[in-house]
């Protein structure tokens, strides 16, 4: 219990200083925009937008301070009156494609968006070469059981028999 | 004194995987050395009794009792226990001269979270890992040793053998990436603390899960190079990888909804999939398994697709033990916010290379001996489920190049990209939306062959509903993005196609003399599980598109007193109040939640601070309800005075959470029936 206690004030004693600062939430009221317009475009830009210091996530859910000055950042440019592409643009010449969540297409990409289509193509050409070699080698499926298959049966069937008695 | 019990154990456990590696398999090098002379004999006949010929050792070791099959298994498992428990007691006592307690605990941790901390440094989870190997790799032995009465065992030797190999590898690299028995000189005050953000009991079970999962992965990975060895990738082998498939997929699916379900509950923002590198290196190996799991029971039924399942079989692992090396490597974690250590993952790596190096020689070496003589009709059960695991397999290899492709840029060019959900979305949407569409075929197709129009009779209603839901979404909220709404025509399809199929099974038209609950009967545990699972896909993904459609948010400052709309819910804020956790301090909101102005709960988001570390942390607080998930969580003083307050009204959430624990209780179900079933006829004197 004392422990307890003793937890709490040292805790406490690190956390006023902390509750005194204005940290930033995902999206803060006073960052928002009056105009309903230009607050939709902002968020629609800001989804393409990745926090620089988090794994993966758009600046409109970070918590982070950095992230907080993109979003700012984006909201200046709209009203400064520039479209969602000139705005991306601003923001991507400050701070490279890595911002970008969606990956433009440029030389360096072009492997990265062409995979997937190159994938699909090669995977239905091997599928198309497998149904082929079946058709070409296989014997079809015969109706009638093999020995094997046949000795199994009866095996089965018998224990099943044995299994109804007890 | 513990500590270096625990670290003699770890060596120890090396050296018995070794001597297991060797002592099981003198037939294993033997036929490997004769893989590599040039081939002049035809593929060997199944089961073929000239081996043990070859080998008088081989020979002797076979014809000795099958208990010598799980004398080391043992001692491997009791060498890991003993590691893992010398670690866990360093943990329990906060042994500070182990640098690995100082780097994740604190002598302020909770008891429950320092036995999860554990679990989260390098070392730490690589014995987790070698553990969980360890209690695969007696298993085996058990199973192996069961099916050794009935003849020769040198199957079961060779899968042992190469499990092994593979514990002795990956303790070495334990030994030398990241050694947890190693002690410092000089012992710290105190430990820098557990990472806040794992600090939860979700997130603990997190990573026994993940590496039981890999473990069993590694199970398939040894069965599947030993029918390699012998040319037998057949239906015995098939039935022998039936649990561990299921019971990896299981393990590998829990920790998957895990890591959804906690990221979901400690953001601001209501989002459960990032597409991060920690997620994509779970999904891999989930999605590889599931393409295993369907191959693997056309391979049991019909003995083709020998090839393709021993690929999936090896390449599970391969890409599991990848997304280990890219988690512990560090190399996507951003700067300046990480919280892990710089490690040194290199032996992960190389050890990565050599031994994947090794199996697909084999596979390849192998794979043209297998050809099978059998083969089936485009349109068929078999053909279905091949092309939904060849799809499986594409998605997987679309994210597993998302995933790498900045790293190789970044390499070659030193220009960062990043790869974010809009790409996986745009790219994987495509993919999926035709396995959806398929996968509601393969139940009520039949094996081998089938005609067309039977199908469409079969389907006839399935296709009717699901084109009613999607006209029905459609043309009420047409001014949506269509992919959600194909999602969730798609769900609906193979939600009804499954329900249907199970309705004309139980209204058979019973044949004269027998019970009434002969239909119930003749469904059987696999396709009870399988149904169930379908019908979880589609309710995830429904809940998904659903979800994602018609969310709400609201950000306000709120006040005390004032209340918040969001959906049908009220949420009326009462204030904050300073509260002391465990090893931390919370600022805990308190709100009233109203459905059409009647009190319903109380929800408690926080916002935590551990001043060991310095951090705080969110926990949002959620309401699943009927219509939907209510997230709440604050944030700080907003610049007008009040509390910054963010609520997500999710419709159908719930649906995405219901879907993943259907689709686990469909796995757990067959695991459970097989048990029970065995029990049963163990319980039978032998005939």
């Amino acid at each position: 219990m004392i422990r307890r206690l003793s937890i709490l004030v040292s805790a406490l004693a690190v956390l006023l200083p902390v509750l005194a600062v204005t940290p930033a939430l995902a999206v803060n009221p006073d960052e928002m925009l009056s105009n309903p317009v230009l607050e939709e475009r902002a968020r629609e830009i800001s989804k393409e937008l990745r926090c620089l210091v988090c794994q993966n996530q758009s600046i409109d859910d970070s918590d982070a301070e950095l992230a907080r000055d993109l979003r700012v950042l984006v909201r200046e440019r709209l009203v400064a009156g520039d479209d969602n592409q000139e705005v991306i643009d601003y923001i991507v010449a400050r701070y490279g494609d890595y911002v970008l969540l969606n990956p433009p297409l440029k030389p360096e990409t072009y492997i990265l968006w062409a995979s997937p289509a190159v994938l699909v193509v090669l995977a239905i050409l091997a599928v198309f070469a497998f149904y082929r070699r079946k058709k070409r080698d296989g014997s079809p499926a015969s109706a009638s059981l093999s020995k094997d298959e046949q000795k199994r049966l009866d095996e089965l069937l018998g224990s099943s028999k044995d299994d109804g008695k007890s | 004194m513990l500590a270096e019990l625990g670290h003699f154990a770890l060596l120890l456990m090396v050296v018995t995987g070794i001597g297991q590696a060797v002592l099981f398999s003198p037939l294993w090098i033997h036929s490997s050395l004769r893989m590599l002379r040039p081939q002049t004999s035809t593929a060997t006949p199944q089961g073929s009794p000239e081996l043990p010929d070859d080998d008088p050792v081989g020979a002797t070791g076979t014809a000795a009792k099958p208990a010598n099959l799980f004398l080391l298994p043992a001692v491997i498992l009791l060498l890991g226990l003993l590691a893992e428990g010398a670690l866990l007691n360093a943990f329990i006592v906060s042994d500070f001269t182990l640098p690995v307690v100082t780097d994740v605990s604190h002598s302020s941790t909770p008891m429950l979270y320092r036995i999860g901390a554990a679990f989260t440094p390098d070392g730490g989870a690589m014995l987790v890992w070698l553990v969980a190997l360890s209690l695969v790799n007696l298993l085996l032995a058990l199973q192996m040793g069961k099916s050794a009465k009935t003849g020769d065992d040198h199957f079961g030797r060779n899968a042992l053998s190469i499990l092994g190999l593979l514990i002795a590898v990956l303790g070495v690299v334990t030994l030398i990436d990241a050694d947890p028995f190693l002690r410092s000189s000089v012992a710290p005050l105190d430990g820098r603390g557990m990472n806040p953000q794992s600090q939860d009991l979700l997130k603990v079970l997190r990573e026994p899960f993940l590496y039981l999962g890999l473990a069993g992965l590694a199970g398939i990975f040894a069965l599947t190079l030993a029918g390699l060895l012998d040319r037998r990738i057949d239906r015995q082998l098939a039935e022998t990888m039936r649990s561990w498939t299921i019971g990896s997929w299981v393990c590998l699916g829990t920790a998957i909804a895990i890591n959804a379900y906690r990221s979901y509950s400690e953001q601001a923002w209501g989002g459960w999939w990032y597409w991060d590198t920690a997620e994509n290196s779970l999904l891999l190996p989930w999605l590889l398994a599931t393409a295993l799991l369907h191959c693997r029971a056309v391979l049991e039924k019909t003995e083709t697709l020998r090839g393709w399942t021993a690929f999936l079989g090896i390449t599970a692992l391969a890409v599991g033990w990848f997304g280990v090396y890219l988690t512990r490597s560090g190399l996507f974690v951003p700067l300046p916010e990480t919280q892990l250590l710089p490690s040194d993952s290199t032996g992960l790596l190389v050890s990565f290379c050599a031994v994947f190096a090794g199996a697909y020689y084999l596979f390849w070496r192998s794979v043209d001996q297998m050809a099978t003589s059998r083969y089936f009709e485009v349109i068929s059960r078999e053909s279905a489920m091949f092309l939904n695991s060849v799809m499986l397999a594409l998605v997987a290899a679309v994210v597993l190049i998302g995933t790498i492709y900045p790293l190789v840029l970044k390499w070659i060019t030193g220009d960062p990209i990043t790869v974010g959900s809009p790409f996986y979305l745009k790219v994987l949407v495509p993919i999926v939306l035709p396995l959806l569409f398929l996968m509601a075929f393969a139940p009520a197709l039949r094996w081998r062959q089938d005609e067309i129009w039977m199908i469409g009779r079969r389907m006839k209603l399935a296709a009717i509903l699901s084109l009613i839901t999607v006209l029905f979404v459609s043309i009420r909220f047409i001014e949506m993005s269509p992919a959600p709404l194909i999602g969730i025509g798609l769900a609906g399809w193979v939600l009804t196609a499954s329900l249907s199929d199970l309705w004309a099974r139980l209204w058979r038209h019973p044949e004269h003399g027998e019970s009434k609950y002969r239909n119930l009967q003749l469904l059987g545990p696999r396709y009870v599980s399988m149904t169930l699972a379908h019908i979880g896909l589609a309710i995830l993904i429904a809940g998904g598109s659903a979800s994602s459609i018609w969310e709400e948010q609201v950000v306000v400052s709120a006040r005390a007193g004032q209340s918040i709309q969001a959906g049908p819910y009220n949420l009326q804020y009462e204030g904050v109040s300073l509260l002391a956790g465990e090893n931390y301090a919370t600022r805990q909101a308190t709100f009233i939640l109203y459905r059409h102005s009647l009190p319903v709960t109380e929800l408690f988001p926080e916002i935590r601070y551990y001043p060991t570390r310095g951090v705080e942390t969110r926990e949002a607080d959620i309401w699943h309800g009927r219509d939907g998930d209510l997230h709440v969580s604050i944030g700080d003083r907003a610049d007008d005075g009040g509390r910054v307050v963010t609520v997500h009204y999710l419709p159908m959430m719930p649906w995405v959470w219901g879907g993943m624990l259907l689709m686990l209780i469909g796995g757990c179900f067959s695991i459970l029936t097989r048990v029970v079933l065995r029990l049963k006829n163990t319980g039978v004197p032998a005939s």
